[in-house]
């Protein structure tokens, strides 16, 4: 019986069916994965206290900080580490403690045997900090210091942290603005005078009298712009003198007092307690952050915000670029030429270059691009700058470009693909009336196929937003000091080098330092990513079922 | 041997159907109803249909015919939204029963579709394709089944030199008799027709309507048509079909030249629509 | 022996004879580290006795004069002879080379000295240095070697396309092995068995599966998975043996289950039904990896697979073959199951017609039918993980090696011009190689999916026909 079900082929119906099943939980776990953790990054965990006894059971230690995981290992490999395990045992449960202190004990993480750890605690007055330089803190808070005076000691330490955190903050921000904008505006004038200097050195056909007249004038005017920013500059060491008024004193878990500028921290929570409703203004604070700051600590803590606006920026150049392309190729392609054996090679071709690997274009961008297009711009438009290149090195304009290509065929191929979708009898009716094929074309065929056009258009964009290979080749870098645009003229700048949300995730996740502390910002990164391409994907989706049903009922 | 017992026995005056005697009946179906999803398609429909002998369905477009015919042989299994009532049974067995094998009953209960349907096989192929499947696998059986169907379906003087060519080669009229061959390759006792000659040009036809006429020797078979003149051409017996209900069934010389309803006669005299 | 000299970075020497022949010596280690002097490789002879040797400053070429008024220029790495020309109609006593190759001085045995401009660019790869084994400086014997840098200037580079090209066929090997099986039957089944209904959603999911960026699926592969199945080596052999079984098994239950459960359920659902069953079997067996590992490996398999002798790096090939299959499922599966979905109904209902069940309508008809747009399914989807980069660069340790162990990792072509594009210098032949690298990629691809595209073309004409 068993032999004739199986020869009636049902087993087997169930085993491709659990092929699909397979696939389907994959995406799905994938996607919950990158959510659940993503997401976890910005909520503030307990901060645990717990005694640990050394392999020799003489020295124990105390350790505080928050539990990153815990597992279940094999007894050997924890063997083979180095750590003593009684030889009856098989297994080990270990927990990935997060130490902090980095400054102190110069790393961040350890693992612990659970078995050599004992009585856990959870101290109400344990704070966290988050710190501008060497990552967290994690301690008890002693004293505020203010000029080095003691202003506020024990329970009410921690309230007059956070009132004088506020005023530190906005320091911390004046700072900002003038190293990042004041100054930076002038050393770009002064950037600007060099290169004046070089264009009036190349002139050959200024009089030598006017040529020196001319550098007298940028010497003068380097000469102001030097003493302008002789000013910002005390300017500047007068506040950041203002931002280091206040310190804490703070007992870190093995007893050792430390000093902290508030200057040094980001902000500072007592977990253990902290209810829900504050945890959950902590998490949006967080997330806001995460949202809405520029990366600290080689880019593995702070926020994203330059890697989302370049991944913005870039995407929307390509769109302006890619969709009259793709749309006058598939129009051209489908109503005007004529569908012999070289559209039909066309297609092919335009299939093909969908299949190319996308580090192919990264390549040809580069060669094409970047190297010619780009230092002939430079030869021809930027003489003064070289040899240091303007557009002759990768930037936004490049990567955008590049992306454009990439993405062609997909915009091509979706409007194609609306415009066969189009009834007959919409065409012949719009003739019959007497209208011209070009009238047809742009009064009645493309604006019914605009939807398709649309699709295609997300579709590419949604493409664009999570390609890294070809980028890395024409213009995003790890970090860029400036966002493509400013208020600075042209406003808008193609050369920049960008950041992007996908290489950020590389980045980070493979070329960072310290890849156990920048691990929950790769997830979250990941995370918008995510988000970004799945809601461009379903928005399409949803375009193109509705565009599906709608012609479906016309065609009835 | 089929004898017809007298209709309109005096039990339903509604219902003037043939009766068979019990040895008679290759099929029967009893107080069929079939709806898909909301709509009904097949209305109360009792039948008998005589064993060797060809019975034809006529009736307009849409009027239950094909759905009825895909009954036999649950092929409208296949439509998610329909649902069945009723019963039919072939040698007394309900085929609706849920311990049916339904594979096991198409093969008894074939079936040749209005398109030719070939496989994108060589004609062996298509042939053998029936009797592989039940697991033979001796050359020699399938070359003399291949032969002997080919020349039952008159197409073996067509293509014994051309048996490994693809059996897109063969015109239309070739194909429907491969797929009349293939289905009985694997000898079934009823073959249902679903218009075989809607596809086929008036030379094709008369040869497929020739080997209906040839295999009723040996077979049962039920042919739905839209075209009257065929249905008079090869059947022994006539069914009238009108919006899912079963208007008429008779002795095909009585249906076409008394027909004992005025449904019958609008339709067959053209009087219809 | 006539003439002698080092190559640059004085590890093997140039020995010109009077025969005019001239070879390169170096010393080999063998296994017990006993130093010989090997000869690597022989140029082409010159017609007269050698007079003097001359090596570039900057690459591993040389000049040489010889007895019959010649002038050689040789290259090392490539074994290839660029240039024999006569310039004298005596002997060539000395002859010299510009430190930047771009110029040539040789001397007649009177004292006479002239001097030619030379171009002489990319001597260093050919196509047998770029295919074929090499005798490196400094190794034991001909190999395939990828090393385009190293800390001092003295080094030769090592272009071997070799070791890149496997690479990358054994990436996209894995994958393929991952990805066909799961995205072919995946197709079928929801093109041919599957309820509409769930169709409807298993679609969009596969699409969104499509649009996932490359690079969250390697820095999870990197980060995430690798790790997981250095740790759980047991589970993943298990789950691959478990789950079919365990699904046959839930097939069979699910026919001896009452009558009355199975009706509710319409047909098509098995993957439904499946989804409980397979997400606690891999748990199970994930859960039982370690006790596995400690009842039959020692306690680690990982340690184990190095004691009997197979290398295994963290970062591997059955790391990326999963998780690059992961990438090309979807490009498969759409193609496949639009192939599949668009044979046309008439073909399986004779089939079902002639008493097929139908898996065997599916296996005699469905199939043969919709092979062609299976095939060029395949060959897109081959294609697609031959060019795939970022999963490559960031699921595998990038180390170029020449062998198909499923617990080693690869360098690809693709990966290799990510990471070195960068930092190659411009016009340079390390630059022009990955633009071959890039272009040898290009071509494959495009072949690929040109026969793709063509047979895919046909089909949809026969389609259309029947």
């Amino acid at each position: 019986m068993i032999r004739k079900w199986f020869k009636s082929g049902d087993p087997w119906i169930w085993l491709i069916g659990g092929a699909v099943t397979i696939s389907v939980i994959m995406v799905i776990g994938l996607l919950l994965m990158i959510g659940v953790r993503g997401l976890g990054h910005f909520w503030q965990p307990p901060i645990v206290e717990a005694t640990f006894t050394s392999d020799s059971a003489d020295e124990q230690r105390n350790v505080l900080g928050t539990i990153r995981s815990l597992e279940t290992v094999s007894a050997q490999s924890v063997r083979e580490s180095g750590v003593s395990v009684p030889p009856a045992q098989n297994f080990v449960d270990r927990y990935l403690f997060k130490l902090g202190n980095r400054d102190l004990t110069g790393q961040d993480f350890e693992w612990f045997i659970a078995d050599r750890l004992s009585d856990f605690r959870y101290p109400l007055d344990a704070i966290q900090l988050q710190r501008r330089e060497w990552g967290d803190f994690f301690g008890y808070l002693e004293a505020i210091l203010e000029d080095g005076e003691v202003v506020a000691e024990g329970e009410a330490a921690f309230d007059v942290l956070a009132e004088r955190l506020a005023r530190t903050s906005e320091i911390m921000r004046q700072i900002n603005h003038i190293e990042r904008y004041e100054i930076g505006d002038i050393n770009k004038k002064i950037e600007a005078q060099r290169l004046e200097r070089r264009r009036v050195e190349l002139a050959n056909n200024l009089a030598p009298e006017e040529k020196s007249r001319r550098f007298a004038e940028i010497e003068s005017n380097v000469a102001q712009l030097n003493a302008e920013y002789d000013v910002l500059f005390t300017e500047l060491r007068a506040v950041r003198d203002r931002s280091l008024r206040d310190a804490l004193v703070a007992r870190t878990p093995d007893g050792r007092t430390v000093t902290i500028p508030f200057a040094n921290v980001v902000r500072a929570t007592r977990a253990n307690a902290m209810d829900t409703g504050e945890k959950l203004v902590e998490y949006g604070a967080r997330f806001w952050e995460f949202l809405s700051e520029y990366p600290r600590e080689a880019n593995t803590e702070g926020g994203i915000l330059p890697a989302i606006f370049g991944t913005v920026m870039m995407v929307m150049i390509m769109s302006i670029v890619v969709t009259p392309f793709g749309v006058l190729a598939a129009i051209y392609l489908r109503e005007y030429a004529s569908q012999g054996p070289i559209t039909r090679m066309v297609r092919i071709s335009v299939n093909n270059l969908a299949g190319v690997p996308s580090i192919v274009f990264g390549v040809f961008g580069l060669g094409f691009f970047v190297y010619f297009l780009g230092g002939n711009i430079d030869r021809w438009f930027y003489p003064e700058a070289l040899p240091a290149p303007t557009f002759g090195s990768p930037g936004l304009i490049w990567a955008s470009l590049t992306l454009a290509l990439l993405t062609l065929p997909v915009v091509i191929v979706s409007t194609e693909e609306g415009l066969t979708r189009i009834p007959k009898a919409m065409r012949e009716g719009s003739l019959a009336l007497g209208a011209t094929k070009s009238e047809t074309l742009w009064k009645v065929i493309v604006p019914v196929s605009t939807p398709a056009m649309m699709t295609g258009l997300i579709l590419a964009v949604a493409r664009a937003a999570g390609e890294v290979a070809p980028l890395m080749l024409v213009g995003v870098v790890k970090l860029a000091p400036n966002l493509p645009v400013d208020g600075e003229f042209p406003f808008v700048h193609l050369e920049r080098r960008i950041m992007h949300l996908g290489f950020h995730i590389y980045d980070v996740g493979f070329q960072s330092p310290n890849v156990e502390a920048g691990r929950p910002l790769v997830y979250a990164t990941a995370l918008i990513l995510v988000l970004l391409i799945l809601l461009l994907n379903l928005t399409a989706i949803a375009i193109r079922n509705r565009l599906r049903e709608r012609y479906k009922s016309d065609s009835d | 041997m089929v004898t017809t017992i007298n209709q309109n026995a005096g039990l339903d005056a509604n219902r003037p159907h043939l009766k068979l005697d019990h040895e008679s009946i290759a099929l029967e179906a009893t107080g069929l109803n079939l709806y898909y999803g909301e709509t009904q398609a097949l209305k109360d429909i009792s039948m008998q249909i005589a064993s060797e002998r060809v019975t034809a369905f006529i009736g307009p477009s849409g009027c239950g015919k094909s759905t009825l015919l895909r009954c036999f042989n649950r092929m409208n299994d296949l439509v998610d939204t329909c649902r069945i009532e009723g019963c039919i049974e072939i040698d007394g067995e309900d085929i609706y029963h849920p311990s049916v094998d339904v594979p096991e009953l198409r093969r008894k209960v074939g079936m040749v579709f209005q398109k030719p349907n070939p496989f994108p096989k060589s004609i062996y192929d298509n042939i053998a394709y029936g009797l592989r499947l039940q697991g033979v696998k001796s050359k020699r059986t399938l070359d003399e089944v291949v032969e002997r169907s080919l020349k039952k379906a008159a197409l073996w003087d067509e293509v014994k030199d051309r048996l490994d060519d693809n059996a897109f080669g063969l015109s239309g009229g070739q194909q429907q008799r491969l797929v009349i061959a293939r289905a009985i390759a694997i000898e079934p006792e009823i073959i249902l027709l679903d218009e075989p000659c809607s596809a086929l040009d008036p030379i094709s036809t008369a040869k497929v309507e020739e080997l209906i006429i040839d295999l009723k020797e040996s077979y049962t078979i039920v042919i739905v048509t839209h075209n009257m003149q065929q249905a008079a051409r090869v059947s022994d017996f006539t069914a009238y079909m009108y919006l899912g209900e079963l208007i008429e069934y008779d002795d095909t010389a009585k249906l076409f030249t008394n027909p004992s309803k005025k449904a019958t006669e609008d339709y067959i005299t053209g009087r219809y629509g | 022996m006539t003439a002698v000299s080092y190559l640059l970075g004085t590890v093997s020497v140039i020995v010109g004879r009077s025969d005019g022949s001239l070879s390169q010596y170096m010393l080999v280690r063998d296994e017990d580290n006993i130093g010989r002097i090997e000869r690597i490789r022989e140029f082409e002879s010159h017609p007269g006795a050698i007079t003097h040797i001359f090596p570039e400053f900057s690459r591993k070429g040389f000049k040489v004069g010889d007895a019959a008024g010649h002038v050689g220029l040789h290259f090392g790495t490539s074994t290839r002879t660029l240039l024999i020309e006569e310039v004298l109609d005596q002997a060539v006593e000395r002859v010299a080379i510009s430190p930047r190759n771009d110029g040539v001085l040789y001397a007649s045995r009177d004292g006479q000295t002239y001097y030619r401009s030379l171009w002489n660019e990319h001597p260093e790869s050919s196509i047998s240095s770029l295919w074929r084994k090499v005798w490196y400086e400094g190794r034991n014997g001909p190999d395939y070697v990828w090393q385009s840098s190293s800390a001092t200037d003295e080094f030769e580079p090592k272009f071997s396309l070799m070791p890149l090209t496997l690479g990358t066929l054994k990436a996209a090997f894995y994958a393929m092995l991952f990805a066909m099986p799961l995205a072919i039957c995946g197709a079928v089944y929801t093109a041919y068995f599957m309820h509409p209904t769930i169709r409807g959603w298993v679609k969009p999911t596969i699409e969104v599966m499509e649009a996932l960026p490359t690079v969250i699926l390697g820095f999870l592969a990197g980060l995430w998975f690798a790790p997981f199945v250095e740790n759980h080596l047991p589970a993943v052999f298990s789950v691959l043996v478990v789950l079919p079984v365990v699904m046959l098994a839930t097939a069979f239950a699910w026919r001896k289950a009452p009558a009355v459960i199975r009706h509710r359920i319409p047909e098509g659902w098995e993957s439904v039904i499946l989804i409980p069953v397979i997400i606690a079997s891999t748990w199970a067996c994930v859960a039982l990896s370690p006790g596995i590992e400690v009842a039959f490996f020692d306690g680690s398999m990982r340690q184990w697979f190095t004691d009997i002798g197979v290398t295994y790096d963290q970062r591997n090939a059955l790391v990326v073959g999963i998780a690059m299959g992961f990438a090309v499922i979807p490009t498969i599966f759409s193609i496949a199951e639009d192939a599949v979905f668009n044979v046309p109904k008439h073909l399986t209902q004779g089939s079902l017609a002639l008493g097929a069940t139908p898996w065997q309508t599916m296996l005699g008809v469905v199939l043969l039918t919709a092979s062609p747009g299976i095939f060029s399914a395949l060959m897109i989807g081959f294609g697609r993980a031959v060019g795939e980069t970022m999963i490559v660069l960031m699921a595998t340790g990038n180390s170029p090696v020449m062998n198909f162990n499923i617990f080693e990792g690869m360098r690809t072509l693709s990966a290799n011009i990510a990471v070195e594009m960068p930092e190659a210098a411009v016009g340079g032949t390390h630059y022009r190689l990955l633009f071959l690298a890039a272009l040898v990629l290009f071509g494959f691809t495009f072949v690929l999916n040109t026969i793709a595209e063509i047979v895919r073309q046909r089909l949809r004409t026969r389609y259309s026909s029947l």
